[in-house]
């Protein structure tokens, strides 16, 4: 148990090896375990993140899905002289189920996996973000639960466990918040048998009759109370768009807000600081508009992180895992290869006949920056509809399809903002 | 808000008694006894024409019905310093009582094993007023059969005992083999009225039914294949909620039984009276309180290599431990010595395995 939490706090000394075990595999993880270590030792030395998905032995063939060497930067790993920590898990491919916070209520107040959900899959390596950011979160979280299982006395070095990420829609707010859960529930796996999220929709939390809102908050707590209790879980609760539940109290004074919105968020706020006694618990929540969050709610989030559209960089990532994709579906063909921006850099952006294809994306990276990151996901599907229209389609012409569509997506955010 | 407090089994009852085509029932129970339920059933089961699988079992309702009056006359003469379990107990029985004169003279013999059966579980001192306590301090019901069972008697009590908690905690509104049975009947008219009009309000209700049932009979196929596969100590029945969390958790604790295989084992039928005899004396299922809707998931605990591929392994499940436990515990009587005890380092080996799908119930 010790190793495990120092394993988790000292991130960079040590790598972090994903093992996906097959949903319909039995074996005992200690099988599992002796054959990945197995696997690593015969290759030394890896580049950065890797993957295995094939293997040659046959166990593995059988039972596990994948073997990834994750979160590391972006340079020669020597396998042998560090410290390895093996994460092993399955995923519960069973959907959401619902939590009622009234018997007849035939809406649900929340939604709940089980972690780590086969729907979070891969949400993690999608998410492209300036360097760190996702660091550091897993970092924050780390310490948390490293203070909390050395005792630390929160008198006296106070935390809240409370994440606030805001900024512009589109940025992958949400998606960060579930792919951070999934995350910390297969890093912390020696220490937490499972994870558990919770959804709040906060609307279902307003109630019809005068001054039962603040109640229904109380219940909705004490639901997730219920599972905090389970010492073996770490449960993340999500509030999605915060600002509904902590608006700001001062505008209430004004008179445009009911009193009933006011113990709303007094509501919310004691409940915050009941629950932060426990150590297996982490609120997310996310924002679009933090002018109008109350304050005191602002002051207990010990993250604000800002998430912004991405980069240049962050662009050309997206798009290269997007190629990948179709690559991978045969709707690009023939199979090109791309090179990924660390190795550009390493290049040097020269151009020759091998680096034709990455330099035209880089260049439609760079003339698509001020796009969000959902805009960006459904480019080269809206490429393939408005401007390839047939079923297989060159790299090259799907490139000039995309910069079309980008020059496209450019004139739309114009005119729409020339109409408001 | 209106509760709707013990006029509820009264409502499911006029519902039913409106569904099959009996309608000469002899419906002896009085109205707002808690146990009519299972007279009604049982009435129901009598009026209605014989099992429809019709593969030679008893229904488990025409189990209860022909069960309760003969283990009652042992209450009366054997077992007279027996306090009266409950007000609701005689009156159940008075009904089933009578009820009985309509079941098939047929299964006679299988009743007096049953009466003989039933007196060897009050000799291993399981009167029912220790059944009641236990059921309600506890949450634990133990029936211990007087011989060996086979393997594939387990299978068929868990399918049983999942039937009734279905129809029990009102997720069907009449029992699996009713709705099989009403199910085919409506089938055949369908056929001979070919003038069928698209999308009648009952349409919806129709393929609700018809999905649940498929669904339950997948579940009871993938089962049965299990328990051919490996011995299966243990059951877990989930109501709502989340597998970490539901709402309501049934177990079926089927370790301390012995198994041997055909010859010298019990009859199904006869244990699944004295089962089912148990499981109403008890009073485990039926909570007057109206239930909603929830998903049922069945957890089976079974051999890690048994090597099938229908049910998903959950290696990394526990049993929930802060709901309440309903434990039915099925035994074999001491004294019959089982093959090789099994070591507590065996059951290492048993996972459980979950059921990929949930049975969402239906009312209508």
């Amino acid at each position: 148990m010790e190793g495990d939490s120092m394993d988790v706090s000292n991130q960079n000394q040590s790598i972090h090896v994903e093992v996906h075990v097959k949903s319909h595999s039995t074996t005992k993880r200690s099988d599992v375990r002796t054959h990945v270590l197995a696997l690593l030792n015969r290759h030394c030395t890896v580049f950065g993140n890797h993957k295995w998905t094939d293997f040659d032995e046959d166990f593995l063939k059988k039972h596990v899905e994948s073997v990834a060497i994750v979160d590391v930067e972006e340079m020669p790993v020597d396998l042998k002289s560090s410290a390895v920590s093996l994460h092993i898990f399955t995923l519960n491919d069973d959907g959401p189920s619902t939590l009622n916070l009234e018997e007849d209520e035939e809406l649900s107040a929340a939604n709940h996996w089980l972690l780590p959900a086969a729907e979070f899959n891969g949400i993690w390596e999608s998410l492209v973000y300036e360097d760190g950011v996702k660091t550091q979160l897993l970092d924050y979280v780390s310490t948390t639960i490293y203070f909390s299982d050395k005792n630390v006395d929160s008198n006296l070095i106070a935390w809240n466990r409370v994440v606030l990420l805001h900024g512009p829609p589109g940025t992958g707010k949400t998606s960060l918040c579930k792919a951070l859960a999934q995350k910390l529930s297969i890093r912390l796996s020696n220490r937490y048998s499972y994870g558990q999220f919770v959804e709040i929709n906060s609307h279902s939390l307003f109630s019809k009759w005068f001054s039962e809102s603040g109640k229904l908050v109380t219940k909705m707590f004490q639901k997730i109370q219920q599972l905090i209790d389970d010492k073996d879980a770490l449960v993340f609760v999500l509030i999605d768009e915060v600002e509904s539940l902590t608006a700001a109290r001062n505008a209430s004074q004004a008179g445009t807000e009911p009193s009933d919105a006011i113990r709303v968020v007094n509501s919310v706020l004691t409940q915050l600081d009941q629950i932060k006694r426990h150590p297996n618990v982490v609120i997310l929540t996310t924002s679009n508009v933090t002018e109008k969050i109350d304050l005191a709610f602002v002051d207990r989030a010990d993250i604000k992180q800002y998430i912004g559209p991405p980069s240049a960089k962050g662009i050309y990532n997206i798009y290269l895992s997007c190629l990948e994709e179709l690559m991978k579906c045969q709707i690009i063909y023939p199979r090109r290869q791309l090179f990924n921006m660390f190795e550009l850099e390493t290049m040097g952006f020269a151009e020759s006949e091998v680096s034709e294809h990455s330099l035209i994306l880089r260049n439609i990276a760079l003339k698509s920056k001020g796009l969000s990151g959902r805009t960006l996901r459904k480019l080269p599907f809206l490429a393939h509809a408005l401007f390839v229209k047939t079923p297989t389609v060159t790299l090259e012409r799907f490139l000039e399809a995309i910069d079309q569509a980008v020059a496209k997506q450019k004139v739309e955010k114009a005119n729409f903002a020339n109409s408001v | 808000m209106v509760q709707r407090g013990p006029a509820e089994p009264g409502e499911i009852q006029t519902m039913m008694a409106a569904e099959p085509t009996t309608a000469a029932l002899p419906r002896v129970v009085s109205e707002d006894s808690p146990a009519q339920k299972h007279g009604v059933v049982t009435g129901e089961d009598d009026g209605c024409p014989p099992s429809p699988r019709g593969d030679g079992y008893p229904t488990v309702e025409s189990t209860i019905t022909r069960k309760v009056p003969l283990v009652e006359t042992e209450t009366n003469g054997q077992v007279a310093a027996v306090p009266p379990v409950g007000a609701p107990e005689p009156q159940q029985h008075d009904g089933a009582d009578k009820e009985n004169t309509f079941g098939p003279p047929s299964d006679d013999a299988v009743g007096d094993d049953a009466s003989r059966r039933g007196g060897e579980a009050e000799h291993t001192g399981l009167c029912d007023a220790d059944i009641v306590r236990r059921a309600h301090e506890e949450g634990r019901v133990e029936v211990v059969l007087p011989g060996t069972v086979t393997q594939e008697g387990c299978c068929r009590f868990v399918s049983e005992i999942l039937k009734c908690i279905l129809y029990q905690r009102q997720q069907l509104p009449m029992t699996y083999d009713q709705l099989v049975y009403s199910q085919k009947k409506e089938h055949t008219s369908i056929q001979e009225v070919v003038s069928r009009r698209a999308a009648r309000p009952t349409d919806f209700d129709r393929r609700k039914c018809h999905r649940t049932l498929e669904e339950l009979e997948e579940v009871f196929q993938h089962l049965e294949l299990l328990f051919s596969l490996s011995l299966v100590p243990r059951v877990l029945l989930l109501l709502g909620g989340s597998l970490s969390l539901p709402k309501e958790l049934y177990e079926v604790d089927m370790e301390a039984l012995v198994l041997a295989a055909g010859d010298g084992s019990l009859q199904v039928s006869s244990c699944l009276r004295q089962l089912f005899r148990t499981l109403f004396v008890a009073d485990l299922l039926s909570d007057a309180r109206p239930v909603r809707l929830m998903a049922t998931t069945v957890l089976v605990l079974a051999h890690r290599d048994c090597g099938v591929g229908w049910f998903r392994p959950k290696l990394d499940f526990k049993v929930p431990t802060r709901v309440k436990r309903q434990i039915i515990a099925l035994s074999t009587v001491t004294g019959i010595s089982s093959s090789p005890q099994k070591e507590a380092s065996d059951w290492e080996d048993y996972v459980w395995f979950q059921a990929p799908i949930a049975i969402k119930g239906f009312s209508k």
